[in-house]
């Protein structure tokens, strides 16, 4: 089940980005007997934990996509492709803010016709120099690209 | 939180598709979705019962995947790769079946994310049985 968890050094970014919600697993922020840090546990009481020193809540990569969604409009798809007989997996990342009038621009500009809105990526794609062999591997490269994007705001 | 987890309806229906994997919650017998306390004990102990004494197979209650959980199984025990997507204010959901040798995806929608992400899990459903 640890694949369901984002890794602590990307859970480390997005407690600093704010995110604190119920969450099945913490990691250990401090070394103790028997305990590394950074080390995965799942949460053992009745009620699901909220952040504290001693430990980083262990968000799942739904949870931590879901809350780029919810509270940064940000959505983020992976992708697939066949490739010499095997699948390579690529992420984007979608602003739902869709662009104002005036950055649009002119009127009779084609990008400013309502009807032609679309969402663009804000991923650089440099002829898919994204890929990954694994949807793991993806999963985590998009999930950085996100915490980028939020930094960066 | 709940949110994470598929429907009761699915989750039986994983099961007879041979989704076993330790989760963390369980449908009980009135359908209600309870968390392990401790998943790991708590599978072992469920799942050593049940070696046990095979007659005791637990009944009534069903393991909970998480919606990654169950997209994971059909990824890699069917090859069914899916997506949710953004399309204006909605979502649709795209499905590709890499057993075959021409895989056209299948696409579904537009809705809500997480009415996407049901309506998807329920088509991968469909297409293993």
């Amino acid at each position: 089940m640890n694949k369901e968890f984002i890794p602590y050094e990307q859970a480390l970014e997005l407690k600093q980005l704010g995110f604190n919600e119920p969450c099945f697993a913490t990691y250990s922020n401090v070394q103790e007997a028997g305990i590394e840090k950074g080390s995965l546990s799942y949460y053992e009481g009745l009620f699901l934990p909220i952040s504290s020193k001693m430990f980083c809540l262990a968000p799942t990569y739904s949870q931590a996509f879901r809350w780029f969604r919810e509270k940064h409009s940000l959505v983020h798809e992976i992708s697939w492709s066949k490739y010499k007989g095997g699948l390579n997996f690529d992420y984007d990342v979608f602003s739902l803010v869709l662009p104002t009038d005036d950055e649009l621009g002119d009127e009779d500009d084609i990008a400013s016709d309502k009807s032609m809105e679309t969402y663009d990526s804000l991923v650089d794609k440099d002829f898919r120099h994204h890929e990954s062999n694994t949807y793991e591997e993806a999963e985590l490269a998009c999930l950085i690209k996100l915490i980028e994007i939020v930094k960066n705001k | 939180m709940n949110k994470e987890f598929i429907e009761y309806e699915q989750a039986l229906a994983l099961k007879e598709l041979g989704f076993d994997e330790p989760c963390f919650a369980f449908y009980n017998h009135n359908h209600q979705l309870l968390r392990y306390t401790n998943p790991d004990k708590d599978w072992n102990s469920l799942f050593n019962q049940t070696l046990r004494n095979s007659k005791i197979i637990v009944p009534d209650t069903y393991t909970a995947p998480l919606y990654s959980q169950a997209f994971r199984f059909f990824r890699e025990k069917y090859q069914l790769h899916n997506g949710i997507y953004p399309y204006y204010d909605e979502y649709e959901f795209q499905i590709k079946d890499f057993r075959l040798p021409t895989n056209t995806p299948i696409n579904g929608g537009l809705m809500k994310y997480e009415e996407a992400e049901l309506a998807c899990l329920n088509k991968l459903i469909e297409i293993v049985k």
